[in-house]
C-alpha cells in the first residue's frame, strides 16, 4: 500500500512561518484535496509532500523512507506533480510535452522504449488527445493545454499524483471531467492529493479534506464534516447555501449578508 | 514521439558545412583545385601547402569551432533561461570573455603562457554567466534578462575600455580595439590547438545537459520533479557555456548574434525540444560562421570586413524582429 505521510512537517521563511506542524496521511485510494484560503500554505504543503521543498523540521516519507533518502529519479519515478498555473517556455506538440513525463524512465540520449511509447499512447487516450497529439500547445484552448499537462502527469505512470489547481481557470465542464479523472485514478488505487480553491467541487469529489489557515490544520476528515458551517465561517469567512434538505453546497454568501 | 525532421535536419546542414569547408579552402586570392587543396592538406611542400594547411585551413576550422561553439551556447542558454533572446553576445557573456582576454593582454599573461588567453576568456565568460543566471533564474520576464544583460555588457565594456585607456602602448591598443571587433583573419593551427580543446569539452557538457534542459521547458518545479538536479544542470550549463564561447572569444574577437539567430531559426525545424535544437545549433552556428567568413573572403579586395561587424550587420535587425514577436509572457 502506497501511503504518503507528512509528520510534525514544518516549514518557515525568515520570521514568516508558512506551515506548522502538518501531519497528515495520503493513502493509496484516496483523493485527498487540501482546501484554505490564499496564503493558507496549501501549495507549500503539496510541495514538501512532493519532496521539492525540506521542512525546518518533521519529515514527509514516502512507505516508511524520507523523501530525500530516495534518489531523485526514484523519486520522479514515484511521484507526478502538477504545478499551479503550469508553464511551457516553447510551444511544444502535444505529443512531445506529454512524452517529457517519461523523463524519469528514460535513458538519456535513448531511444523511447516500447513501455515509454504504449503510456504516452494511453496517456492521450485517456485524456482523449489523440486528434490533437501533433498540435502545438500554443494553438490549444485553456482546457486542452490543461488536458495536456494532466496527460504528461498520466504518462509518468506514477504511484502517487499531487495537483496543484488543476481545475483553476477552466469552464464547468472541464472542471467536473478533470476532477472525474482523478477520482477514477484514485478509485483505481493511486494515492492523489488535489490542491482546490472550489469548494463544491472538493466536497463532491474528495474522499478526505484537510483544511488549512494560517499554516495549521484546522480541521481535516470526510468533506462534509470538514466543511461544516463553522469552517467555513471562521476559516473562508462564508457561509454556505444549500438546497433545503440537501447537504451539497450550490454557493456561498458574505456572513455578513442575510 | 519520434523526430524525423531532426536526422533531416542535421543531414542538410552537415552537406552545407562540408560544402562551405571545401570553398573555404579552394576560394581566395589563389583559387586552387580539389587536387591542390588533397595535397595541400595531406602532405607536400611549397606554396600550395602553406596557402592551405597554415592559412586557409586553420581559418575554416576556426570558423566550425568558434561558430559551433556559438550556436550550441545560444541554445543551451535559451533552454536554461527559456528565453529566446538568451545569446552569448547579447548579455554580456561574450563582453565578459573579451575582459578576461585584455586582462590577460594587458598583465603580459598571454605572452608569457599561451594558454592565459584562452583561460582567461573562459574565465570571464564563467563570471558574466554567473552573474546573469543570479538575476534571471527566479523570473521568466524577457525586459529582466536584457536588462541585467545590458548591464553586464555596459560594465564589461566600460572595464575592457579602462584597462584600454590605462594602456601604455597606443600600437597595443588600437590592435586589442580591431581584434574586439571580432575576425578569424590570420589565425594559426596554434590558435586552433589551443582553442579546440576547451571549445569541445564545453560542448560535451552542454550535449550532456541537453537531456535535462528538455524537461525544464516545464519550469523549475517541474523539472525538479521529474529528477532533474537544478543546481548540478545549472552548473553544467554555465561551465559548457564559457568553455564553448570564452576560448573564441578570446582568440577571434567578438562575433556576436550566432547564437541568438541560429537556435531561432533552427528551433521550428526540430519541434522546439532542447535535445534536438542543442546539436542542430551546432552545426547551424557552424555554417553561419564559415558562410559569413567566406562572404567576407570574396569581398576582401576593398579592404576586409570584420566578420563581427558582418554577423552584427545582419543579426540586430533580426534582433528586433524576434524581439517584437516575443510575448511578455508566457502561458
Amino acid at each position: 500500500m502506497t501511503a504518503l505521510i507528512a509528520s510534525e512537517f514544518s516549514v518557515s521563511r525568515g520570521a514568516h512561518t508558512l506551515l506548522s506542524e502538518i501531519s497528515c496521511t495520503v493513502a493509496a485510494g484516496q483523493l485527498l484535496g487540501i482546501c484554505g484560503p490564499n496564503g493558507a500554505g496549501k501549495t507549500t504543503l503539496l510541495r514538501g509532500l512532493a519532496g521539492l521543498l525540506r521542512g525546518d523540521s518533521g519529515t514527509v516519507t514516502l512507505n516508511g523512507r524520507a523523501l530525500h533518502e530516495l534518489s531523485l529519479t526514484d523519486r520522479a519515478r514515484q511521484i507526478g506533480y502538477l504545478a499551479q498555473g503550469p508553464q511551457i517556455a516553447w510551444p511544444l506538440t502535444v505529443v512531445d510535452l506529454v512524452a517529457l513525463g517519461r523523463q524519469p524512465h528514460r535513458v538519456a540520449w535513448h531511444a523511447p522504449t516500447p513501455a515509454d511509447q504504449i503510456a504516452v499512447e494511453r496517456a492521450l487516450r485517456s485524456t482523449n488527445l489523440e486528434a490533437l497529439r501533433a498540435r502545438s500547445v500554443s494553438q490549444l484552448s485553456g482546457g486542452e493545454r490543461m488536458r495536456a499537462h494532466l496527460a504528461r502527469l498520466l504518462a509518468g505512470e506514477h504511484r502517487i499524483l499531487l495537483l496543484d489547481e488543476p481545475t483553476a481557470s477552466l469552464d464547468p465542464r472541464h472542471q467536473l471531467e478533470v476532477m472525474a479523472t482523478l477520482k477514477t485514478l484514485a478509485d483505481g488505487g493511486l494515492t492523489v492529493a488535489v490542491v482546490l480553491h472550489d469548494l463544491t467541487l472538493a466536497t463532491r469529489y474528495c474522499t478526505e479534506l484537510l483544511v488549512l489557515h494560517h499554516g495549521s490544520v484546522t480541521t481535516r476528515g470526510a468533506p462534509a464534516l470538514a466543511l461544516d458551517d463553522a469552517c467555513l465561517a471562521d476559516v473562508f469567512g462564508v457561509r454556505a447555501e444549500r438546497v433545503a434538505g440537501d447537504q451539497a453546497m450550490v454557493g456561498f454568501r458574505p456572513l455578513h449578508e442575510s | 514521439m519520434k523526430t524525423p525532421a531532426l536526422s533531416w535536419v542535421l543531414g542538410v546542414l552537415g552537406g552545407v558545412l562540408g560544402l562551405l569547408f571545401v570553398i573555404a579552402l579552394c576560394l581566395g586570392p589563389i583559387t586552387l583545385t580539389l587536387t591542390d587543396v588533397a595535397r595541400g592538406v595531406f602532405g607536400g611542400t611549397g606554396a600550395t601547402h602553406v596557402i592551405v594547411h597554415e592559412i586557409r585551413l586553420p581559418r575554416a576550422l576556426l570558423a566550425i569551432l568558434i561558430g559551433s561553439g556559438l550556436g550550441m551556447a545560444g541554445a543551451a542558454l535559451q533552454a536554461l533561461l527559456r528565453n529566446p533572446l538568451a545569446e552569448p553576445g547579447l548579455i554580456g557573456v561574450s563582453a565578459g570573455s573579451a575582459l578576461g582576454a585584455v586582462v590577460a593582454f594587458y598583465t603580459g599573461l598571454s605572452a608569457q603562457y599561451a594558454l592565459a588567453l584562452p583561460l582567461a576568456g573562459c574565465a570571464g565568460a564563467m563570471v558574466t554567466t554567473l552573474i546573469l543566471y543570479a538575476f534571471t533564474h527566479r523570473t521568466l520576464d524577457t525586459g529582466g534578462l536584457i536588462l541585467a544583460g545590458v548591464a553586464i555588457n555596459s560594465l564589461g565594456g566600460a572595464l575592457t575600455a579602462l584597462l584600454l585607456s590605462l594602456s601604455p602602448n597606443p600600437y597595443a591598443t588600437y590592435e586589442i580595439v580591431f581584434w574586439l571587433m571580432g575576425s578569424l583573419a590570420d589565425r594559426s593551427n596554434v590558435h586552433v590547438m589551443l582553442v579546440a580543446p576547451f571549445i569541445l569539452t564545453g560542448m560535451g557538457l552542454l550535449i550532456y545537459a541537453a537531456p535535462n534542459l528538455d524537461s525544464l521547458v516545464l519550469g523549475e518545479e517541474v523539472a525538479q520533479s521529474l529528477g532533474v538536479n537544478l543546481g548540478r544542470l545549472r552548473r553544467w550549463v554555465i561551465v559548457g557555456v564559457a568553455l564553448a564561447v570564452g576560448p573564441g572569444v578570446a582568440v577571434a574577437g567578438i562575433i556576436g548574434f550566432i547564437g541568438l539567430l541560429v537556435p531561432h531559426l533552427l528551433r521550428p525545424l526540430v519541434t522546439h525540444r532542447p535535445t534536438a535544437l542543442i546539436p542542430a545549433s551546432a552545426l547551424g552556428g557552424a555554417v553561419m560562421t564559415l558562410a559569413a567568413d567566406n562572404l567576407i573572403r570574396l569581398f576582401a579586395d576593398a579592404g576586409e570586413l570584420k566578420l563581427g561587424v558582418l554577423t552584427a550587420l545582419i543579426g540586430a535587425p533580426l534582433f528586433l524582429v524576434i524581439a517584437l514577436r516575443t510575448p511578455g509572457s508566457r502561458s
